[in-house]
Order: structure tokens, then sequence, then C-alpha cells
């Protein structure tokens, strides 16, 4: 979504998130994004609830359309033909904004590189082809 | 300073296909209709190709995911 707008304090600072929707639709109860997505694994909605996007992708509609009661959060797979929703609670937002606040943090402090934290989820992260841990030989074998 | 940390892997056919569904969505929101074959044109993706299929499975989940949630569509790429 733009313009950024500054969702997250840090301390005194603001952090502002930056994103683009794919898609935006909406009842009269709820505001539904859609990321369209065309990796090869489709996470659970436990696995989606996880993700730091998930939060971001919470958190920039409420500012955009500030009388939506509630935010859904959908990646869609045309290729496997399946839909993943997930509306976050209360915990699963904190939580999301602690993730993103240590991202900000490594990025603060010219860490990026210990941004990316190697594990089980690469295997259906949709950023791994960019991602230094990733190429990772190692983690290579280890996963596939 | 600005920083900035864009980790996203952007695919070429990635962007074709957000852009088959960026036409489709906004002429969606203004009630119009798009000749599928003009649609895959105005995008770069050859009629009757994998790609095609794939724009067409894109559109036909985003209508079920619509269909599913009875919810009307507001903006794309925004």
């Amino acid at each position: 979504m733009t313009p950024p707008r500054p969702v997250l304090g840090q301390e005194g600072s603001a952090v502002e998130l930056s994103g683009r929707l794919d898609l935006a639709a909406r009842t009269e109860q709820a505001l539904y994004t859609a990321d369209l997505k065309t990796g090869s694994v489709v996470p659970s909605p436990d696995e989606l609830a996880a993700q730091a996007s998930a939060t971001i992708y919470t958190l920039l509609p409420w500012h955009a359309w500030r009388d939506a009661e509630r935010v859904i959060v959908t990646h869609l797979y045309p290729a496997q033909q399946q839909i993943v929703s997930v509306e976050l609670d209360d915990a699963q937002i904190e939580a999301g904004r602690a993730a993103v606040r240590r991202i900000v943090g490594l990025l603060a402090e010219d860490s990026a590189a210990q941004v990316a934290t190697p594990g089980d989820h690469c295997a259906w992260c949709a950023v791994r082809q960019g991602c230094p841990a990733y190429r990772c030989d190692d983690l290579d074998d280890q996963l596939f | 300073m600005t920083r900035r940390f864009t980790p996203t892997a952007v695919t070429e056919l990635g962007q074709r296909l957000h852009r088959v569904v960026e036409h489709w969505a906004k002429a969606n929101i203004g009630h119009r209709n798009l000749a599928p074959d003009d649609l895959l044109r105005w995008t770069g993706i050859q009629p009757a190709s994998d790609e095609a299929d794939l724009a067409a499975s894109s559109l036909n989940l985003i209508q079920r995911w619509l269909d599913t949630t009875a919810a009307i569509l507001i903006a794309s790429e925004r």
C-alpha cells in the first residue's frame, strides 16, 4: 500500500511499513486482502499466520480503511488452486510486531544477513530464491 | 536515512500474472468486461500456452475466493 504509513512505534521512533496489495475486497463486516502466490508449496493457515507479512497485511489495511472491523489475510495459489486465509488474533499480531521489530533492529545494525533465519520454513518460503540462507548448499542438502 | 528491505524475488512470470490480475480486477471494479484474448495480449502472454492456462486458473481462483467470501473487490495493486 502506498504511501508508507507509520504503524509500529519502536522506542520513540516510528517504523514505516509499505507494501502493495494485489487485491482488496470487502463486505460490511470485514476487509479481505489477497496475495497471488506462484510458489510451489502451500503453507498451512498456522504457517501463514506466523509470517510477519500476515501481520503487516493486517495492520496496513486497518490504516487505509479505518472502518474495517476485521481483516482477513489470504494467499491465493493458482497452480495448486488453493486458498489459505487467516484472521490474526491479538497475540498473533503482537508476535508479528515483534518479528518486524527484530528485522528492523537487525537492519538498523547493518546486519541484514542475520535477518534470514534458515529452517523448515525455507521449504515453502516465497522469497527463498533471493535469500542467502536458502542458497546455502548445506541447507539445500538438509531440506531437499 | 531511509533503509529499504525488499527481499521478494520477482519473476517475469509472476509479473505477467500480476498484470493480468490487476487488469482484470480494475475492470471488475469498474464494471467493465474484458475479452480474455485482449487481457492476454495486453500483458504479453501467448494465448493457448501454459502461462495462459495459469492466468485463467488465477482468475478462476480469485472468482472462487470472491464467491466464497461474498466480498466485493475494492482495490488492486494499491
